[in-house]
């Protein structure tokens, strides 16, 4: 019996620790970083080891550019959302100071799309047309995700 | 040889049968034993009615033979699980199998996990390489790369 018990606790124990570290063995990047994401995309599209390092390459060259991008885009909705507490408030819009607003989000929206398309078009140059397929596969479920959440949250 | 020193009288009346005839000896060779007296013999003599064998005697000897050699009946699923244990082979592979179910289990979290974590790590991507996101006039992107 005390032979038996033993043999149970081991049997017990060792499928613990085996649970604990074949999950901390495999277990994904945790948080947003870019070496996260680009982790799960060597993972998920099977990059090589020169594919994924141009890869990286590619998002690093471009990732403080689309950062500052991303400021200047937070940036104007503020101004955007200023300009139209202010138009509920007082009734009144500063339709030369609007203009220059316009012009300056077009531009700026324009310089987002062409980053965007850039990169995009980079990264899938260093893939083959079967891991292209499921890269672009990949983006649409998230782009989907986040059309719901802007147009209805 | 010397025949085992037994009360006559006694041995008799116990067993129940005739004394085995014991082997002549020359009186001259050996000096005459004379056994110390028993108490039990006097109350032997007075006993001379032997009494009825139970009924059944018979049959419920030979039922306790039968008893007796039957085969042991089969142990309880504790005592053959305890036999399965002691044997080291068993045990080894009682180990193995728990090491497996273990793997096997976080193999099964770690994909709803990644199935999860994929979506979630997809949208983080496109946010970082679309500023525009979340205006509508951006998701037009993706679909300019088919």
């Amino acid at each position: 019996m005390k032979r038996m018990l033993l043999v149970l606790l081991l049997g017990a124990a060792t499928a613990v620790g085996s649970h604990l570290a074949w999950f901390q063995l495999r277990r994904p990047c945790a948080g947003d970083s870019l070496d996260c994401q680009l982790e799960w995309m060597k993972t998920e599209l099977k990059l090589s080891d020169e594919q994924f390092v141009r890869l990286k390459a590619i998002h690093e060259t471009s990732n403080p550019r689309l950062l500052a991008l991303a400021g200047q885009v937070a940036r104007l909705r503020e101004e955007y959302a200023a300009f139209e507490r202010e138009r509920t408030t007082s009734g009144e819009v500063d339709f030369l100071e609007f203009a220059r607003f316009v012009e300056q989000r077009r531009s700026i929206d324009r310089e987002c799309l062409a980053s965007t398309q850039q990169l995009v078009a980079a990264a899938a140059g260093v893939m083959t047309p079967e891991q292209r397929e499921h890269y672009f596969g990949l983006l649409n479920p998230a782009l989907r995700a986040e059309n719901s959440r802007t147009y209805f949250n | 040889m010397l025949a085992p020193v037994v009360p006559p009288r006694t041995a008799e009346i116990l067993f129940d049968r005739p004394r085995p005839a014991l082997p002549r000896i020359e009186a001259k060779t050996i000096p005459a034993v004379h056994p110390p007296s028993d108490p039990l013999d006097q109350l032997l003599d007075r006993w001379r009615e032997t009494p009825e064998p139970p009924p059944r005697l018979s049959q419920e000897v030979w039922r306790r033979i039968a008893v007796a050699e039957r085969p042991a009946e089969r142990p309880g699923w504790l005592a053959r699980l305890e036999t399965a244990f002691a044997r080291p082979s068993f045990a080894v592979a009682f180990v193995t199998a728990c090491v497996l179910l273990g793997m096997f289990l976080a193999e099964a979290r770690l994909s709803r996990l990644h199935a999860a974590r994929g979506v979630q790590l997809a949208q983080s991507y496109l946010r970082m390489i679309d500023p525009l996101l979340e205006t509508p006039a951006v998701p037009a992107v993706a679909a300019r790369h088919p």
